[in-house]
Formats: structure tokens, sequence, C-alpha cells
């Protein structure tokens, strides 16, 4: 029995490998997309620097009408709706695709009209009214009217969403008089109020959205955006195909593809090969010099917001002692990690949190790296090492702890790395500790509640961009009422930072909010809640002969709706 | 008789429910917790009230005992829950990576089964030979080299290098392929982690066959069977092979029950649409039904396995058919 079935399955084995490497490696030569670019790489052999602008923009314009952009991205970002896209970037900007917003943020994050021609605040800064445009429509004809503006608003402060429901608890009432007057009156002023809601939060159909009990479950994407939601795969890709009648005008891009690409180094890859267009990636700093050295692909810089800090444990000693987080925070030498960790693919971090390409920034004398100085400042306040074993220490306290960092992060590891080592001459002895996210996540912020309190000396920490795209979010990250102070992680207490908070969160007039953003930026940096270590630069890599049109928004990335059009241009 | 296999459903129920307990407390015992997933992107906005009611929604908000009670009690009404994550019921989640998982990780099972028995008996049958010391250096170094490793190495050759084979994906994203095109895609797509898995899969099948082979090479009825006069074949095939297949069927028995759980880093790499992706992101989004049902179906499939092997042995081995079951 054995034998006469293991025969067949011996006389079968080459037959079915000749199959397999026929079948697969046959098909290459004929038609894949793989092999276009290669052909034109040999041709520019002698300056590419030099070629490249005179081939680079006679295609554009010709290329996209025929291939539809493909721009990797990460995960899945589920069904696309304003209740199941996933992370902030990109899925908020592929929600954008299809979605629109009332006010919109140009390439410098300032808001601008947008479905909303007009919006005037009244001098108490209570009621905000807007003028829709009149020639909006829906995907499916209908007109986009005030309407829908009003419901979109009541549906998202009645039904719960983690993004677009708190910034209505300001809201107290919503009138829409005429269909395209929509005025909205405020409990109090809210000095961010255009950037959330009215430049975050999505307009959603009246006509589709009535009625829902479960939104989650609401599986339409009509909305009124540059792009429709054509194509869904789960795991795979979404496709988006351009909206011709938008009343911005047709975007320029007729089809883009977004395939989930779910590990780094296949992204780039792919990216070289010629598989896909673009990333929402910023490459990582090793494979900068790499990218600008390749003719076919060109590269967006500009500054990223997301921003590395050193949190402390501030209810825990000793770095509760402004002295002691000061004397950390002057003998870190922020240039060293950004030439050692980034490359040189860095913005040294400001202190007083805001980045220097910030609005809002305003503290140009931050003290630099002194070692010299951070010791002076600890024998000033009596910390000295009293039984030689090279850690200071006062009435008992030594200054040693551990420094909690995500192991599956090489820069954030190698940052918490360098500052141990950095800070041992000072007499500060921290032990690196690499742990899996959730228990850093776990120990820090448990259940991402503030108000549960804290586990740890130090910890190595990252808070996305849109922290630093709304100035005001700066008051959560030191207010020590949990209910403001969402993000205040190392529970900071300090009378005067919710002096400054308390006040700006009801300030109207501009001068006196930057004036605001300024004393509580001099007060971070004096008392030093966390260090600022750096702002990772964006290096966002692309090919031209695909499409060049690609806007770099400040702090963001280059994947966003003003990419696509031309109203928003610079 | 009946007393045997009633006894050996029992066992069977028993591994089953451990498993089931098992997946339904580890995930519950790891750090972190489903509400960043539960609750969206600005989960730090939300006040404590909110978080109770979206915990409450799914009922994780019940003690862990009323939990455990539910879960087994929907189990066995055949409901394997809610993803918190995708919105989608847990069945159709795992159907719709099943295929893929199935189509990749099984053609490799076969693929280096085939490969790795074939050359394994080779070995065994020339030991010594400079034919076996390569074979058997070239699969300790296949066993040691990272199979994350082997795939960049393959997408840098032949995806960048030499554009031949796509580097990611299932399908072409977008593509509209049907009939034999579309079957053209999925196998272009597929090749280079088909080989990735297999060149990783290849060395433990080929050396358990070869120490196997060689053992029973060195039994006294094989030196009887060559000293009859039969043909080289008839004593490799019939006489040495046969008797060296019960530890190759354990392993490949094991390898099969594996397989469903997905080949977790060659579908990250390549960003293939199986169920290892899938369990993976769930471990780290803290998505507790994707879990238990992913972990379930691993469950059932390494018991379905067993019994095939337990099924299978008696025919491999007649010594085992006096025990019985």
């Amino acid at each position: 029995m054995v034998r006469s079935r293991m025969r067949p399955l011996w006389r079968l084995l080459p037959l079915f490998l000749a199959l397999v490497l026929v079948a697969c490696g046959g098909a290459p030569q004929t038609g894949a997309p793989p092999a276009a670019p290669s052909p034109a790489a040999p041709e520019p052999t002698s300056a590419p620097a030099a070629d490249a602008p005179t081939v680079a923009p006679e295609p554009t314009s010709a290329a996209p009408a025929t291939e539809p952009l493909r721009v990797a991205i990460v995960g899945d970002e589920g069904t696309l709706t304003p209740y199941t896209y996933q992370t902030g970037y990109p899925g908020w900007n592929m929600l954008n695709l299809v979605y629109d917003t009332l006010l919109i943020l140009d390439a410098d994050n300032l808001p601008q009209p947008w479905l909303a021609e007009r919006h005037t605040i009244s001098d108490d800064g209570l009621i905000h009214t807007l003028t829709l445009r009149d020639d909006v429509t829906w995907h499916d004809g209908r007109p986009l009217t005030s309407a829908d503006v009003k419901f979109s608003y009541e549906f998202y402060k009645a039904n719960r969403q983690s993004r677009w429901t708190p910034p209505m608890g300001v809201i107290t009432t919503i009138e829409a008089p005429d269909a395209t007057t929509v005025v909205m009156t405020l409990a109090s002023p809210s000095p961010a109020f255009a950037l959330q809601p009215l430049a975050d939060v999505p307009i959603i159909p009246q006509h589709i959205w009535e009625g829902a009990t479960d939104p989650k479950a609401v599986e339409s994407t009509v909305g009124s955006g540059p792009y429709q939601l054509a194509e869904y795969v789960p795991e795979q890709f979404y496709r988006f195909t351009a909206n011709a009648s938008y009343f911005a005008g047709a975007p320029s891009v007729p089809e883009i593809i977004t395939p989930m690409i779910s590990e780094p180094n296949t992204i780039f890859a792919a990216l070289r090969s010629g598989e896909i267009d673009a990333t929402v990636r910023s490459l990582p700093p090793e494979l900068v010099s790499d990218f600008e050295g390749n003719a076919e692909l060109a590269l967006q810089k500009g500054p990223g917001y997301a921003t590395n800090l050193l949190q402390f444990n501030t209810e825990r000693a000793p770095w509760d002692k402004a002295a002691v987080r000061q004397a950390i925070s002057r003998a870190i030498n922020r240039q060293q990690l950004i030439d050692t960790i980034l490359l040189g693919q860095g913005t040294v971090g400001n202190p007083g949190w805001f980045h220097p390409a910030s609005p809002v920034y305003q503290l140009t004398d931050a003290p630099a790296f002194d070692l010299a100085a951070a010791q002076a400042i600890l024998d000033e306040a009596g910390y000295a090492d009293g039984d030689g074993d090279g850690v200071r220490e006062a009435d008992g306290t030594p200054l040693s702890g551990e420094l909690l960092v995500y192991a599956n992060n090489p820069i954030r590891l190698r940052s918490a790395e360098l500052i141990a080592a950095g800070l041992e001459p000072l007499g500060v002895r921290l032990k690196v500790t690499a742990i899996d996210p959730d228990s850093v996540d776990a120990k820090v912020w448990p259940e991402f509640d503030v108000a549960k309190g804290r586990d740890f000396d130090l910890a190595m920490w990252n808070w996305s961009a849109p922290v630093q795209i709304n100035p005001l979010r700066a008051v959560g990250l030191v207010h020590s009422d949990p209910t403001i102070g969402t993000l205040n992680i190392g529970g900071f207490k300090n009378a005067e930072a919710d002096r400054i908070g308390d006040a700006w969160r009801v300030t109207v007039d501009e001068a006196e909010q930057r004036a605001l953003a300024g004393e509580l930026e001099a007060l971070i940096a004096a008392e030093l809640p966390f260090v600022t270590l750096f702002y990772e630069d964006g290096n966002y890599a692309f090919r031209p002969t695909a499409y060049d049109g690609w806007i770099y928004q400040k702090g963001q990335g280059t994947f966003s709706k003003l990419s696509f059009l031309s109203a928003l241009r610079p | 008789m009946l007393r045997l296999l009633l006894a050996r459903a029992a066992q069977y129920l028993l591994v089953i429910w451990a498993a089931v307990t098992l997946n339904f407390l580890l995930p519950r015992l790891m750090p972190g917790s489903p509400i960043g997933l539960l609750a969206g992107e600005e989960v730090g906005q939300l006040t404590a009230e909110e978080r109770a009611e979206l915990l409450a929604e799914v009922g994780l908000d019940a003690p862990l005992p009323v939990q455990y009670a539910r879960y087994l009690g929907s189990l066995i009404r055949g409901d394997f829950g809610y993803s918190y994550q995708r919105n989608q019921p847990v069945t159709e989640v795992i159907l719709q990576r099943l295929p893929w998982t199935l189509l990749l990780s099984g053609t490799s099972l076969v693929l280096a089964t085939v490969i790795a028995v074939t050359l394994g008996a080779a070995a065994a049958w020339r030991h010594g030979s400079r034919g076996d010391l390569t074979l058997v250096s070239v699969s300790l170094v296949l066993d040691a080299l990272p199979s994350f490793w082997i795939g960049m190495l393959l997408i840098a050759i032949f995806a960048v290098e030499l554009p031949l084979f796509p580097s990611f994906g299932a399908v072409t994203a977008g593509g509209r392929y049907e009939g034999w095109a579309y079957v053209r895609d999925v196998g272009r797509h597929m090749f280079l982690p088909l080989v990735t898995l297999t060149l990783t899969n290849l060395s433990a099948t080929l050396l358990t066959t070869r120490s196997a082979m060689l053992s029973v090479l060195g039994a006294e009825y094989i030196v009887t069977a060559r000293a009859k006069g039969l043909r080289e074949r008839t004593v490799l095939f019939r006489h040495a092979f046969r008797n060296a297949l019960p530890p190759i069927a354990t392993l490949v028995g094991l390898n099969l029950a594996f397989t469903i759980g997905g080949a977790t880093v060659v579908e990250t790499v390549f960003s293939y649409p199986g169920l290892g992706r899938l369990t993976y992101d769930a471990v780290l989004q803290r998505d507790y039904p994707v879990l238990q049902g992913a972990f379930l179906l691993t469950t059932l499939v390494v018991v379905a396995a067993n019994l095939l092997l337990d099924l299978v042995y008696p025919l491999l081995d007649p010594r085992i058919r006096r025990g019985a079951l």
C-alpha cells in the first residue's frame, strides 16, 4: 500500500517543481509594472542632479492620467467612516479625502475657509457664525446644506467618538436659520475652536446617517470630498477615485490606491522597485542618503511635530525637585542625540515644548548643553556623593532610578542608553529598562487615564503631531486637573501653570493667546515636567514621474487633501 | 472498544477545554487593555464614565468569572464574538484570512515536506558522501537563519535589484484581473513568501528524515534484505523508508497543525493577509475576541492533527495496532 502511493508522488515531484517555476517565473517578462521604470534608469548616467529637472516636470501631467497613484500605508483603517477609521495619521487624512470639514488647515496649519466660506466670531467669543458655500454636493448628488452641518455636530455630540465628541462639549446650541448659515453658541470662549472642531470634524450626510443607532455599523462612505472610496479590501488596499464635480475643482490625481504594507523595510523596498510611488511613512534616518542618491526618487523634507521626551514622574522623589530636573536637562546633549541616532535628521528640542516651526514658539534663548552648569545646580541644591558610589544623594534619597522605554523602538532605546551614559558623570544613575510598549503604557499612563495614577521614575515618551499642531494642547500636558490635563502623565502640579492654562482656555484675543503661550513655554522650560529632546524631521520619498505635486503640511507630512488640490497651494 | 473511544473523546474534550480557558485567560493577564482600541485615537480625552461605558458595551466591566461563563456560553452557541477593532464578527474576520493562509502555508508545507523527505532519504542513503555533508550543512545554516532575514534578502534580490516578483500583498492592489490572469497574479505574489517559508521549514523535516532513515538503515533486516539480493530501490522504499515513517509523520502532523496558525513573520515581511498577521495585530491591540477565535482555531487543528496521527500510526506501524487506540 505504501509503495503504490509513494511512486506516483516521486514521479510528480519534478513536474510539480517545474510547474511552480514556470507558472511564477515565466510571468514577469510580459506585463509587469515593476519592469517599466528600470529602462528609464540607465539614461541619466552622468550627472543625475542636473538631468533630473529636465526629466521631471514633463511626465507629471501625462503619467497620472493612465496609472493610479500608489501610496503605501501601514495598516488597515477599517471601513473608513468617521466611526471606524483607526489612526490620526494617515487614517484621518484618508478620511478627509472622502469627507470635508467646515474649515481646513493649510500647509502652515492655519485654518482657512472650506465648506464654510466665512467664519465670524462675536466680540465675546461665544457666537460663531459660519456661512457655507452654496455649490457643494454629496457624492450621491444631493446638496450639502446647513442642515447637514447641524446634524453632523449634533450626531457627534450624541454618539461618542474620542476625537469628535470632546470638542463638542463647549457648544450649547446650533442653529441653521437658512440653507447656508450655521450659528453655534458656546458656553465659554474657545480659542482653538477653529482648529478643533471646525477644521477637524468631518461633515456627514444627514440623509444617510439619520436614524443610525450603531454608528460603527454604518457602511456608507458617501461624503462631499475630492475622492470617493471605490474599493476596500481588508488587510490589502483602498482605492479612491476622483470626484470630478468637487467644489474646489477636480483633484489632480484621478485614482489613488493605498496598499497596506505592514513591514517598513518592505515599504522602502517597494518604493525602490517601483511597486509604489510614495508612502505615508517618513524614511528612517539611515536610508535618507541612500534615497537622495536615487535618480528615480525624490524627497519632500520638513519639520516633524512628533515630539520625543524624557518624561519625569514628578510625584516621586527625587524627580519632584525642579533643581534635579533642571540639572538633568542641562546635562543632556540633544544635538549629540540627533547626530548619533537620527544621523542629523532632527531638530533640537525646545525645553519649552513648542517646535521652533510652531507659530507660538518664542523661547529663542534656551540654555545649551553644559555639564558643569548642571553639576553646579545639583551642588547648590545639596546633592552630593557622600558615600563615593558615583551617585549623588540628599537626605538619603539617591539620584538613581529606572528609565522605561519601548523595547521595539530603536530610536528611543538608543536615546535612553545615550542619556543614561551621559548622566553618569553628573552623579545620576539611570537603569534603562526596555519592555514591551503595553507594559510601559500600563505603568506610565495606566488605561490612558491620568486620574489612575502612575508607577515609574522616568520614561522615554513621544507625543504625536496633533499635540503640537493645536498649541492649546500644551495646557493638557501640565494642568493638574486630570479632566483638563488629560496628557499630564507625570502628575505635574504647579499653580502658575494651572493659572496660565485656565486663562488661555478662554482667551479670544490672538495677541493675548500668544502671550499666554509664551508664558507657558517659559514655565515649562524652567520647571521641566519633561525634557523635550528632539523632533524627528520628516523625509517623505516619492517617485516624481508618477506624481510630484506633493505639499508638505508642516509637522505632519505629505499625504493629505492639500497635495491633490490646486486651491490651497502655497 | 467503544469504551476506549469514549475515553479518547473525553480526553480530547478536556484538552480543548483547557486550551479554551487559557485562550481566555492569557490575553487578559497581559498588561495593557483594549480600551485604546475601543475608544479610538484620542482615548486620553475620555472621562472616567465614558471609559466605563465603553468597557460595559463589550462586557469587560464584569468580573472575570462572569466574563468566562459568558464566553463559554457563547462558544457553545457557536458565537465567537465581535472584533473590537474591525466591527465584524470574528468568524468573518478569520474566514477572510483563512484561504490565504491555507494557500501559502499549505503549499509550503507540501513543498517543504516533499523536498525535505526526498533529500533527507537520499542523504541517509549516501551517508557520509559529499552530497550528504553539503545537505546537512545547508540545512543547519537554513535552520539558523531567521525567516525575516531570508525574506528581506529575497525582496532585495528578486523584487528590487531584478524586479521579477512583487514584494508585498497577495494580489496586485487595485488590479482588476480575472481568470488566468488572476491566478498568475496570485502565483507571482505568493512566490517569494512561499520560497521563504519553504526554506525555513525545510531543515527540520530533512534532518529528521535523515536520522530516522539512518537508524533504520543500520538494522539487521536491511542487511538481510540486501543479502537476499533485492534491488536497492526496493530496499530503500519498501524496507527502510516505511519503517522510518513514524517520526516523520509525527513532525509533519505537527507542522500541519502550526500551518493554520499562519506564518506570522513571513506574512508580516511580505504583508500577506493571512491568519498569522491577524493574530499578531490582535495581540498588539488586545483585540480579545479575535485572539480567542484565532487561538481556538489553532487548538482545534492541533487536536485534529493529533487525532489524525493516532489513526495513521497503526497503518504505518503494525506493532501499534495490537495496543489499539
